[in-house]
């Protein structure tokens, strides 16, 4: 329910506040009846946050405010300095999603973020998602701010639609430390349930083996099963592009990859980069497709806001859409602006 | 209040509102925002609720709050709630904090810090004001370039980005080899015989000669020694020998390693993907984007790009080359433009270096290792490889190729390049006491007296190393060696030895007895220590919790485990494997046993490893159970099974090479059974004619009596083809089609009718043609996929014309009924489908053209100018009277952008009603223009009746 982003933000931003009384705060912001759901009782504030959250949003939509908002609007009260952003972020997320048929085709994921058009990045996670894909591996490409990055909360927005995805988002900043081959092996195998310590240590085996191994980590981890679970696992990499490459992480990808196509389980298996230098996986281009993300034309956002809108249940949809569409560019490459004038558009509309 | 009672006013003033609270503002507090910004620039990571800001009148536990999106998450630390900052905000922090007196300071407002390779890097500068950068490790020097990201480089007494990265690039291109060759000893004479090799070293007046007689260039150098020998780190040692000092000369070396998942020598391309990413980090040390070798490496990673999608496309059928000889002449083409482009790489990257040390070129060090994975494999599938290696030697006389193997060269094509061998048995006398040395043997009178007793093979002075460590200087005492009695005692026997007696050091009983004999399993986990080996090896039945100390007191033991995958262990194969034949003569009905049970164990499983280790047991029992293990049988099995090749019996290594590429000795191959032998000879007829050796082909195809319904009758069918032995191909055709078996597979009756068919095409015999299609029809339609029948119909209406008209609703049908899976693989042959379908069948292209159309672009890349605007001209007819400015936005085009601009419109105009009728005419003129038919290709859609081979070799077979 929150993007990965906004978890680290609240957790940034309460974790001081809460610091003396970290669990008996959590407990009284957590609704009563999941209080039990806890799991972290004691220890970092960090992971006792983290905790409360995950039940949280565990708990879906299943009431009103939902779960979430409801520990959002409480860590307000003891984080006085956040209580405005916190705020905002709960009435958000109390926004119920306009109800669509088929997720692959909603016009806003998760309750406040539009994604328009996007007809060829449907139709391509669509055909990565079916169990018999012929191709695993999807790059998807564009110019700065095209909307790549949008594809890993598509994905999300799927798998919280969709109980037979999963996935985990790694991100690489591009203003941020280039990574180590051991940092990003670390992240994608404790966001797909296992431990940085199920990494093989180093010392253990040489340099030139170590990335390779990582990937046989995370595939081993991949492959534990869930009891009653045959869904698909999709691992996604957003800002691996040139800058941030390095020969070791060549080595980690291409062997990931390699595990993730040719192992028994290699139906259930996808693997997604975006923003991604498809020539560091020139060997294995033939089990991958590549997408290029490229600007939306005005009459096309338009046709499309105005389908949104009127899903939203309003008929005067166009004057919205006038207001949400002045002044930008025509066709518009970058779309964060389009983005964050149609979530306010969206909270004005529904919260 | 629901959404839709707002009025329109409102809505828009929540909307203004809302623009203004969230546009970004200045933090209220910037003398906070400073404080944090201080505190946080000296920390790699920090958790931001702990952070203590530089000034104390400022309140804690807000960072978050006055640091606001300068907080990004730490990249892997996610567990421990680690943050750290954006690069601008770090470099703003540091440069507010202007001194190291400063930055101490700040450090020292956050004690608890951790101590990541970064922090202490950064706190040794910050203490001692210098850094020097040579006596850096790799993961130092990673540090340092993160510090160099942080602005440092700025600062007195920090190097320059420029220097760091230089040192860098040359250390972490020898980087893989610092570990290997850190116990290295001695070898000078082997050294010195890979320098001579290389070029590097005067030679001898005997080489000085060799080498006028042979114009520079030299034939391979196999270095081979047994596994642990040293290989590996005695080119790692020469390596270093030259890069690790500045200011010897440099030369470009490549090293390849084969049991790297991702090469595979029967596919050369993947060996030049590895390859040129090493020229790469080599040449950027110096040389600048205008550099020739810069370019040309550009040259070479565009054609191995340009190769592999070519390959993938060239597969599928339908594409512009009508018959298997036509595409694989076009894919050799390409493989071999994609090694002309490397050879030029090589040619400058040799330039290159030479002229930095003032030479015209400098030798080229091609460096393949782990070889034996290469030489278990038959030489037909190395073909490709070897044209490589020929075309290298050919056109740069200064390559030198060094090949690392456990194995003395055996295979033929090795043997005809007329190489010249380096074998590392054991050590100089001086070595072995240095090694011995070097592993804790400090007293020379005891170091002497081992290398007396045991000789001085390395990996034997490790073992006795580790047992007098153990026991003292009696450790030796009645170990059977080179001088025990008439008979000379191999190494392999003294090494199992040793391991025993290591063995019989473990303290804890239980733990040896599971390691003895219960290392006839190659994988350990606690759940097969309580199931499998303690009834076995006479534990009886121990809990879950016995059976995890078992295992973490097993995994103590180094010398003989590694970690496996997972939770388990792997015992060290150069432990194993002596100890494994030890054990067969002394325990054999314990051996048995133990397979038994473990076969039992992994075939509760289904996953992949389970599958393997079972599969393995198997192979090493009598009796094989062929059908059972072709159903357990996945071809990625391969990897975990090849390693104990040496280990199975003749049977079980017959079952395994059939189902692989791995070559079996003739002795064996007459051993095969029908089955297997047919596997053998599908795979290699397959891999004859991926490199157009029709007739090679034929010869071993015709070394079997295939069956009607063989696979086998198929292919000998095609290969006549190709040959233009079309009489034989039509008698053969006529012969299994008469005599197919009532019940035989209708998938294989399906292709021999297809290839009738085509042969008749090829005949210019169409009236025949269409009655073998005719006849194929009712067969298609009852086959699980519908591709086939898309193919047949497809063919059945370019045949017929206006005849065949009435199929048309059935071919839609067939269209709509793939699966999104089965769209995407025959891509090009679907969007022939649709083609010859025509335009007025609309709602079936709106939803088939989303999955087979966007790489219509980069097909009709091949079209003139010319005719890429005579196609445009069309297409902008067919949506002239569209609604919408479908037409507008396609004229004035260039030639070239016009297929992606082309494709982008009329998928568009395709999603709406108004507009999809002129989109799918628009799409029909670009489909055709792409020009593909379906003569000379196989069936589609035939996978499920296939034989696992078939389907490895399908881009072969397709």
């Amino acid at each position: 329910m929150l993007t990965d982003e906004e978890r680290q933000r609240v957790i940034d931003l309460v974790s001081g506040p809460l610091s003396n009384d970290c669990f008996g705060i959590l407990r009284a912001s957590v609704p009563g009846d999941l209080r039990p759901r806890l799991t972290a009782t004691q220890g970092n504030c960090y992971v006792l946050i983290e905790d409360a959250l995950r039940v949280c949003e565990a708990d879906g939509r299943g009431r009103e405010p939902p779960a979430i908002a409801f520990l959002l609007r409480g860590f307000a009260v003891h984080a006085p300095g956040a209580a405005v952003e916190l705020k905002a972020l709960a009435d958000r997320l109390s926004i119920r999603p306009a109800p669509g048929a088929d997720p692959f085709n909603d016009l806003i994921i998760r309750s406040d973020i539009p994604f328009v058009d996007r007809e060829p990045l449907r139709a391509a996670v669509r055909k990565l998602l079916d169990p018999g894909a012929y191709r695993p591996i999807l790059i998807v490409n564009g110019g700065r701010r095209s909307g790549k990055s949008h594809t890993a909360l598509f994905i999300d927005h799927l798998a919280r639609n969709e109980p037979r995805i999963k996935h985990c988002l790694v991100r690489i900043l591009a203003d941020a430390d280039a990574p180590e081959v051991r940092d990003l092996a670390a992240d994608i195998i404790v966001k797909i349930g296992g431990s940085a310590r199920d990494l093989t240590a180093p010392g253990s085996t040489n340099e030139k083996r170590l990335p390779l191994d990582f990937a046989n980590d995370i595939w081993s981890q991949l492959t534990k099963d869930i009891p009653g679970w045959k869904g698909t696992w999709v691992i996604i990499l957003d800002g691996l592009n040139a800058a941030k490459m390095s020969k070791p992480i060549t080595d980690f990808l291409l062997q990931l990859a390699e595990n993730l196509r040719t192992g028994l389980d290699m139906h259930r298996h996808r693997l997604l980069l975006t923003d991604f230098d498809e020539t560091a996986l020139a060997s294995i281009a033939s089990h991958s497709s590549t997408l290029v993300l490229d600007g939306l034309s005005a009459q096309l956002i338009r046709a499309q806001l105005e389908a949104m809108v009127k899903a939203l249940g309003r008929d005067d949809a166009a004057i919205l859409v006038d207001t949400v569409m002045a002044g930008l560019p025509d066709p518009s490459e970058d779309l964060t602006e389009l983005g964050d004038r149609c979530m306010r558009l969206i909270s004005s509309i529904a919260a | 209040m629901a959404a839709a009672d707002r009025t329109t006013e409102e809505v828009l003033a929540r909307f203004r509102s809302l623009s203004e609270t969230m546009a970004p503002a200045a933090p209220a507090d910037e003398s906070a925002r400073a404080s944090y910004l201080e505190a946080a620039s000296v920390l790699h990571l920090f958790r931001p609720g702990e952070l203590r800001p530089a000034s104390s009148r400022v309140a804690e536990g807000e960072a978050a709050l006055h640091l606001g999106a300068a907080i990004v998450p730490a990249l892997g630390r996610q567990e421990g709630g680690w943050r750290t900052l954006r690069l601008d905000d770090r470099r703003e922090g540091l440069r507010r904090l202007a001194n190291r007196t400063a930055m101490r300071a700040a450090l020292g407002c956050n004690p608890h810090r951790p101590r990541t390779d970064v922090q202490r890097l950064f706190e040794q500068w910050v203490e001692t004001g210098r850094l020097e950068l040579d006596p850096l490790g790799l993961a130092e020097l990673r540090a340092a370039r993160t510090l160099a990201e942080w602005g440092l480089s700025d600062f007195e007494g920090f190097p320059a980005k420029s220097e760091i990265e230089a040192v860098w690039r040359r250390k972490s291109s020898v980087g893989d080899f610092e570990e290997v060759a850190e116990t290295f000893v001695g070898r000078e004479r082997e050294l010195a015989v890979l320098s001579e090799f290389a070029g590097l070293q005067p030679p001898s007046l005997m080489a000085r000669a060799r080498a006028f007689f042979l114009g520079q260039r030299r034939p391979p150098l196999v270095l081979h020694g047994i596994g642990g020998v040293g290989k590996t780190a005695l080119v790692g040692r020469f390596i270093l020998n030259y890069f690790s000092d500045p200011a010897r000369a440099r030369f470009p070396f490549l090293y390849i390693a084969f049991d790297d998942r991702a090469v595979d020598p029967s596919e050369p391309g993947t060996i030049l993907a590895a390859a040129v990413a090493q020229i790469r980090q080599q040449l950027s040390v110096d040389a600048g984007p205008k550099d020739p070798a810069m370019r040309s490496l550009e040259r070479s990673e565009a054609r191995i790009a340009f190769y592999f999608v070519q390959k993938d496309r060239l597969a599928g059928r339908a594409s512009q080359d009508f018959s298997i000889g036509a595409r694989g002449t076009r894919l050799r083409k390409h493989e071999a433009e994609m090694f002309e482009a490397f050879a030029d790489l090589l040619a400058h990257s040799s330039r290159h270096f030479g002229q930095s040390c003032g030479e015209e070129r400098s030798p080229v060090l091609f460096i393949l290792d782990t070889f034996e994975e290469v030489e278990i494999r038959p030489d037909r599938h190395l073909r490709s490889f070897w044209q490589l290696i020929d075309l290298l030697g050919e056109r740069l006389p200064e390559l030198r190729l060094l090949i690392v193997s456990r194995t003395a060269p055996t295979s033929a094509a090795l043997a005809e390049r007329k190489p010249q061998t380096l074998n590392l048995g054991d050590l100089s006398r001086a070595d072995a006491l240095a090694l011995l040395a070097r592993l804790g043997i400090g007293d020379p009178g005891v170091a002497d007296a081992v290398a007396s007793r045991i000789g001085t093979n390395p990996l034997t002075l490790r073992l006795a190393a580790r047992v007098l460590l153990d026991d003292g200087a009696d450790g030796l005492a009645g170990l059977r060696t080179h001088q025990y009695g008439f008979f000379s005692v191999g190494e392999e026997v003294i090494r199992g030895q040793l391991y025993r007696r290591i063995l019989g050091h473990i303290r804890d009983p239980r733990v040896r007895q599971i390691a003895h004999p219960g290392m006839v399993l190659r994988r350990v986990t606690p759940k097969l220590i309580r199931e499998v080996l303690a009834p076995v090896c006479e534990l009886g039945k121990i809990g879950v919790k016995e059976a995890e100390d078992l295992f973490a007191a097993l995994a103590r033991e180094h010398t003989l485990v590694g970690r496996g995958v997972g939770q388990s262990l792997v015992y060290r194969s150069e432990v194993r494997q002596p100890m494994l034949r030890l054990l067969a003569a002394d325990k054999p009905q314990q051996v048995a046993e133990l397979h038994r049970r473990g076969a039992d164990f992994h075939g509760r499983s289904s996953d992949e490893i389970s599958r393997a280790e079972e599969i393995y047991h198997l192979l090493m029992l009598p009796d094989l159970p062929r059908k059972y293990l072709e159903s357990r049988w996945t071809p990625s099995l391969e990897r975990y099974l090849a390693p104990s090749l040496e280990e199975l019996p003749s049977e079980g290594l017959i079952w395994l090479a059939s189902m692989t590429r791995i070559e079996l000795p003739p002795e064996l191959l007459a051993q095969a059974d029908h089955a297997e032998a047919e596997r053998f000879i599908g795979r290699e007829a397959a891999a004859a004619l991926r490199h157009g050796a029709y007739q090679e082909a034929l010869s071993l195809l015709h070394r079997s009596e295939a069956a009607p319904d063989s696979p086998l009758s198929a292919l000998r069918v095609r290969v006549l083809i190709l040959l233009g032995q079309l009489d034989e191909a039509a008698w053969t055709l006529t012969e299994a089609i008469t005599h197919f078996p009532p019940f035989g597979t209708p998938s294989r009756l399906a292709e021999l009718h297809w290839l009738h068919a085509q042969l008749a095409s090829q005949r210019g015999d169409d009236a025949s043609a269409s009655a073998a299609l005719h006849r194929l029809l009712p067969i298609v339609r009852k086959l699980a996929s519908p591709l086939a029948l898309v193919q047949v119909l497809t063919r059945m209406i370019q045949l017929d014309g206006d005849g065949a008209a009435g199929l048309k609703p059935e071919l839609q049908e067939a269209l709509l009924a793939l699966d999104s899976a089965e769209r995407d693989r025959e891509r090009a042959m679907l969007r022939l489908a649709l083609v010859v379908l025509g335009p007025e069948f609309p709602e079936c292209w709106r939803r088939i053209v989303p999955d087979v159309g966007y790489e219509v672009v980069s097909a009709v890349d091949s079209l003139s100018d010319a005719d890429l605007a005579a196609v445009g001209e069309r297409i902008v007819r067919a949506v002239a009277e569209a609604p919408g400015d479908g037409a507008a936005r396609l004229v004035m085009l260039n030639p070239r952008e016009l297929p992606a601009a082309a494709y982008s419109v009329l998928l568009k105009m395709l999603g709406s009603e108004a507009t999809r009728s002129a989109a799918v005419k628009g799409l029909w003129e670009l489909f055709r223009a792409e020009g593909g038919g379906l003569s000379g290709i196989g069936l589609a859609g035939l996978d499920g009746g296939r034989a696992q081979w078939e389907l490895e070799e399908a881009a072969a077979l397709a």
